[in-house]
């Protein structure tokens, strides 16, 4: 039997020193296969970025994080991250941030242009390849920065709250944009949100990821989502996944 | 800009100056007991105009400036290298982080009569002077600058094939050039100060030397045309500076 894209099991991380550690997963399994679009939803403070970061090969955790049955233990070009705050280089102009992974490659100048000149062309950013991150909006910024990272072409994509810093017009068109790409490049997608919605509407599957009142307690629980009538559903059978978003766990996008 | 503009502008510029000169123009000829002591901006500008006809003023000043801008090359090539190592490496940091904390507020100039005895007269001890006065304000800032780097940077840098080796030159580094200007601009107005210091106690040329000769004379007049002279050098240099590093900073935004 292949094993699955990723696969997480009892991972625990502990953040802080001994005497005041900080809990931030415990016991957490998941696992995802190749080309589904999963995504954990959960309030902030759930470790469910954390959790992003240790499949990152940012954070060491314990317990076993594995990539295609190998363990991760550090970053790699086959996991490409995509932050809330964009991370772009402010110094590179879009086409070197963009053009950055393929030269950490050593990839030909010409090839290496014709690469960032097609993202540049599907993200829409035509005439804006010498501009700097600080004179780009939010939502251009994002696109560099998912374009940066599928130039590299990695096989898993980590997304981090991507849309949770643009207004709510602009999230819209990029939650389109992805699913576009997703559907074109059936790349293994693992997203973070707190938006119930948008993990609804992107995803094929999704985790909650649940805090107990701040207890040190953190546990995912996933579910598919079904198609139903040509709307998507979720159901969540855990009570305080229910509390999670005031009763209203049905939640819908057409 | 229109012509109102510019004139709002430069009145408001020379303003504090013409200001100040006449409070200066007034002591010298009230306050003064003897006018050679406090030379009125006629004596000033009679020695500044014969003062720039002969050689003197001038090759002194390229010898003080050379050692000045040595001092401060050195001081950033040093500074950056230690801060941002520090930075990167606990156990550098470890090493050199309580040597700078106790040495950064001592007064480098103190040590110009021990550098005089280990390095003699001249050029060498001058321009050491100048490189220890620099070095620390650039460390620190390169170390904070460094330090500031987000991490997403250096996590994204990481996950798009940086080795590790090179995240200090490829991220740490340009991450903190805006901190870098900025201590080497608090560096550049420092080394003027000790350049003329270590002229006037260990040197035979130089500004410094020419301020204290006039000084030791009475040519206070002569005195004040030299300090003259290196103000508005020591200004035009720093709005060279800023011009230039606006230009290399052109991505950054201010806060």
């Amino acid at each position: 039997m292949t094993p699955p894209k990723i696969l997480i099991s009892s991972l625990s991380k502990r953040y802080g020193a001994t005497s005041r550690e900080v809990l931030a997963l415990e016991a957490v399994d998941l696992s995802v296969s190749e080309g589904e679009f999963v995504t954990i939803v959960g309030p902030s403070g759930c470790g469910k970025s954390t959790l992003l970061y240790i499949l990152g090969g940012f954070l060491k955790g314990t317990g076993t994080v594995a990539i295609d049955g190998r363990a991760v233990d550090r970053p790699g070009l086959d996991r490409g991250i995509v932050f809330q705050e964009y991370a772009l280089f402010p110094w590179l102009t879009v086409k070197d941030n963009i053009g950055y992974g393929l030269q950490t490659q050593n990839i030909a100048r010409s090839e290496r242009e014709d690469i960032v000149h097609r993202y540049i062309e599907l993200i829409g950013l035509r005439g804006f390849e010498q501009r700097f991150p600080r004179e780009l909006s939010g939502g251009m910024k994002q696109r560099v920065a998912l374009a940066r990272t599928l130039a590299c072409e990695p096989e898993i994509l980590l997304l981090d709250e991507p849309f949770g810093a643009l207004d709510a017009q602009t999230r819209e068109i990029m939650q389109d944009e992805l699913l576009r790409l997703w559907r074109k490049t059936r790349k293994t997608v693992l997203m973070v949100t707190h938006d119930v919605t948008e993990a609804v509407y992107l995803s094929t599957r999704c985790a909650s990821c649940l805090n107990v009142l701040g207890a040190l307690f953190a546990n995912f629980r996933s579910t598919s989502i079904v198609q139903h009538r040509g709307k998507k559903s979720c159901f969540l059978r855990h009570s305080s996944e229910r509390a999670m978003r005031s009763g209203s766990w049905f939640a819908h996008k057409s | 800009m229109t012509v109102s503009n510019r004139l709002r502008t430069a009145l408001s510029f020379s303003g504090p100056f013409v200001i100040f000169a006449a409070l200066w123009q007034a002591a010298s000829a009230w306050l003064a007991p003897d006018p050679t002591m406090f030379p009125g901006l006629g004596a000033i500008a009679y020695a500044l105009v014969r003062l720039s006809a002969g050689p003197e003023l001038w090759s002194n000043l390229g010898i003080s400036l050379a050692r000045n801008y040595l001092g401060l090359a050195l001081a950033i090539v040093a500074g950056v290298s230690l801060g941002s190592c520090m930075a990167r490496y606990p156990i550098a940091n470890g090493f050199f982080s309580p040597l700078v904390g106790a040495t950064y507020s001592l007064p480098k100039t103190a040590l110009i009569p021990l550098l005089l005895l280990w390095l003699g007269v001249g050029s060498t001890t001058d321009t050491t002077a100048v490189f220890l006065s620099c070095l620390l304000p650039i460390v620190v800032h390169s170390y904070h600058g460094a330090k500031d780097t987000p991490r997403v940077l250096l996590w994204s840098a990481a996950a798009l094939g940086t080795p590790d080796r090179a995240l200090l030159p490829r991220v740490m580094l340009p991450s903190s050039l805006p901190q870098i200007v900025t201590g080497t601009r608090i560096a550049l107005g420092f080394s003027y100060v000790v350049t003329i210091a270590a002229e006037m106690i260990a040197s035979k040329s130089g500004i410094g030397k020419l301020i204290f000769v006039y000084g030791g004379s009475g040519a206070y007049d002569y005195l004040f045309a030299t300090i003259l002279v290196i103000i508005v050098v020591a200004y035009l240099v720093d709005q060279a500076y800023v011009r230039l590093t606006a230009t290399l900073l052109r991505w950054h935004h201010w806060e």
